[in-house]
C-alpha cells in the first residue's frame, strides 16, 4: 500500500517506521524543519518539509495515487483539513485522522473522515483495561471494527513462551503481525523470533476471536 | 430585524465585521484565544467578548453558539477557520456560515462541500486588477 | 590506499560524466578492479517507484552507451546500469553498501544557488552517509561574463 502519513511527531514517526517495516511504501509530511530533519536523519528522502493540509504540497505528495492518508499532528484543524483535502481533492480512498478532542469524533465522521483515533479515548480505554487487569490493549479498530489491532503480553508460564511464532497454533482469522521484546525491540513475525515471557505479542484479530486469542497466548481465560 | 451572529477571531477581519454588525443593530459574540486581540473594539451592550478556541465545542456551547442564528469564522489560520465553520453547521445545525479561507484550492473544495468561503486575497486580487483595467 | 577492486562511478548525463568515468577508471586500473556507471531515475513521489519512465530511460541508455565507449577508449572496461529511486544520493550510497564498492565516484557540476556556489543535495548526502571512499570531480567555475 501506498500511505500518506502527515505529521511527524511521536505517534507520525512511529507509524512510518512501522509502516516501512512491514513493507508499505509511505510519504511522510512535516511542516516544523526541525522535527523533518530528525525524521529524514532516520527514514531518508521519503521525509516532506512542508504543510500537508496544502493541496500543492498533498498533490506532490502523490495523494492522487496514494491508498490511505493517515494525519497524525497533535492540531484537530490540520488533521480536519489534510484528511478532507486528501478525500475531496485527491478521491483519497481512506482517510484516517488523530482527533485530540472527543467532541470531534462524529463531526469528523460526518466530514468525510474514513476512521478517527481520539487519542483521549484511546488512552481511557487502556487505563480502563490496566484498571480492570490484564495486559490486553486495543490498539486500533479497522475497517470499521470487524477487526482489531490487539497486543497481548505473554506472562511466564504461558504455553507460548519458548516457541518459535510459526509453530503457534492460533485462532482462525487471525494474524501475528509482530512481537515486541522486553528490551523493545520490534520483531515481525516473518522472522519467526522465539517468544520469550513478558514478550509483548502484536496481532490482528476480529473481536469475536479476541477471547480465543488471548487463551492461546496466555494459557489463561481472559479476565 | 436584528441577528445574533457569533464570530470566531478577533483579527483585524473578525473586529471590523463586529463593529459593522453592531453598528447595524445586530447582537455580536466574537471568540479570541489572545484576549490581547479585544484591543480592538470598544465595549458596546450589544458585544460579548469571549476568551477561548473557536473549535472547541465546549468553549462554543459557553459562548451561546446554540442561539446563534450566523456564524463568521475569521481567523487567520484556514484549518481553524474550517473547522470552526464545519463545527457550527454540522454540529450545531447554523444555517447561514461564513468561513475565511486563504487558499483558493481548499476555498473551492469547501464551496464544493456547500460552505460558503470567502478569499481575502481573491478579494484583494480582483479589485486590483480592475483598478489596473485601463 | 588498499586494493581498489570496485569503483561506482554516479553519472546523470551532464558535462563532468566523462570525467567521473576517466577517473573511475584510473582507480580501477592498478588492480584492475570493475567499474561500474550507475544512472539514476529520479521518480516523484506522484508516481509508483516501479513506474514505466520510456523517456528517462532510453535517455540513461544512451549516457551509459557513451560511457561505455568512453571506458573502452581507455582500455577499461564499463558496466552501465540503471535505477530508479527517489533519491539519488540514497540510491548510490545503497548501492555501493550492496555492491561492496571500495570508491564511489560523483561528479557535479559547478553550480549556483541564490547566488552562492552550491553543493547540491546529492554530494553531501554520499560524502556524508557513504561507508566507503568518495571522490567528487566538480567541473571548473565558468568564466566571467564578458571577461
Amino acid at each position: 500500500m501506498y500511505v500518506i502519513v502527515v505529521g511527524a511527531g511521536k505517534i507520525g514517526f512511529y507509524l512510518t517506521r512501522a509502516l516501512l517495516s512491514a513493507s508499505h511504501e509511505v510519504t511522510l509530511i512535516e511542516r516544523d524543519a526541525h522535527i523533518s530533519a530528525a525524521a529524514a536523519e532516520e527514514f531518508g528522502s521519503i521525509v516532506i518539509t512542508s504543510d500537508g493540509t496544502e493541496p500543492s504540497v498533498l498533490e506532490e505528495a502523490g495523494a492522487n495515487r496514494c491508498d490511505i492518508l493517515i494525519s497524525t499532528s497533535g492540531r484537530d484543524a490540520t488533521n480536519l483539513t489534510a484528511c478532507q483535502v486528501a478525500k475531496y481533492s485527491f478521491n483519497t480512498p481512506r482517510t484516517v485522522a488523530v482527533v485530540t478532542d472527543p467532541d470531534h469524533v462524529p463531526l469528523f465522521r460526518e466530514l468525510g473522515v474514513d476512521v478517527t483515533i481520539s487519542t483521549t479515548e484511546l488512552i481511557l480505554s487502556h487505563l480502563e483495561e490496566e484498571l480492570t487487569g490484564g495486559p490486553f490493549v486495543h490498539v486500533l479498530p479497522m475497517q470499521g471494527g470487524s477487526k482489531g489491532i490487539v497486543v497481548i503480553r505473554a506472562p511466564y508460564g504461558s504455553p507460548v513462551v519458548g516457541q518459535t511464532v510459526s509453530r503457534l497454533k492460533l485462532p482462525e482469522g487471525t494474524l501475528l503481525v509482530a512481537v515486541i521484546q522486553k528490551n523493545g525491540d520490534l520483531q515481525p513475525a516473518l522472522a519467526d523470533p522465539e517468544i520469550a515471557p513478558d514478550d509483548e505479542i502484536v496481532a490482528i484479530t476480529p473481536p469475536e476471536k479476541e477471547d480465543e486469542l488471548w487463551r492461546a497466548l496466555t494459557g489463561e481465560a481472559k479476565r | 430585524m436584528p441577528r445574533r451572529v457569533m464570530i470566531v477571531g478577533c483579527g483585524r477581519l473578525g473586529a471590523s465585521m463586529a463593529a459593522a454588525l453592531i453598528e447595524r443593530g445586530d447582537h455580536v459574540a466574537i471568540l479570541d484565544t489572545d484576549a490581547e486581540n479585544f484591543r480592538r473594539l470598544r465595549a458596546h451592550p450589544r458585544l460579548k467578548m469571549y476568551v477561548g478556541d473557536g473549535v472547541s465545542h465546549e468553549t462554543l456551547r459557553s459562548a451561546g453558539i446554540e442561539s446563534a442564528e450566523a456564524f463568521i469564522a475569521a481567523t487567520g489560520q484556514d484549518t481553524t477557520n474550517a473547522l470552526a465553520a464545519q463545527s457550527a453547521r454540522a454540529t450545531f445545525g447554523i444555517a447561514h456560515v461564513v468561513c475565511r479561507i486563504n487558499d483558493p484550492v481548499r476555498s473551492e473544495m469547501y464551496e464544493s462541500l456547500g460552505l460558503t468561503t470567502v478569499n481575502a486575497n481573491r478579494l484583494v486580487l480582483d479589485l486590483a486588477l480592475k483598478a489596473m483595467e485601463p | 590506499m588498499d586494493k581498489i577492486e570496485s569503483v561506482l562511478a554516479l553519472v546523470s548525463g551532464t558535462p563532468t560524466d566523462r570525467q567521473v568515468v576517466s577517473v573511475a577508471c584510473d582507480l580501477a586500473r592498478p588492480c584492475k578492479g570493475r567499474v561500474s556507471a550507475l544512472y539514476v531515475i529520479e521518480v516523484p513521489p506522484t508516481l509508483p517507484i516501479d513506474a514505466e519512465t520510456p523517456n528517462a530511460t532510453s535517455r540513461g541508455e544512451r549516457v551509459l552507451e557513451r560511457m561505455e565507449e568512453h571506458g573502452r577508449a581507455l582500455k577499461s572496461k564499463v558496466e552501465g546500469y540503471i535505477l530508479q529511486a527517489r533519491d539519488v544520493g540514497a540510491a548510490v550510497v545503497r548501492e555501493a553498501v550492496e555492491r561492496g564498492t571500495d570508491v564511489i565516484v560523483i561528479g557535479m557540476p559547478y553550480t549556483e544557488r541564490y547566488g552562492s556556489p552550491s553543493l547540491g543535495e546529492t554530494v553531501p548526502y554520499a560524502l556524508r552517509y557513504s561507508p566507503c571512499r568518495v571522490v567528487v570531480c566538480r567541473d571548473r567555475q565558468p568564466a566571467p561574463e564578458g571577461a
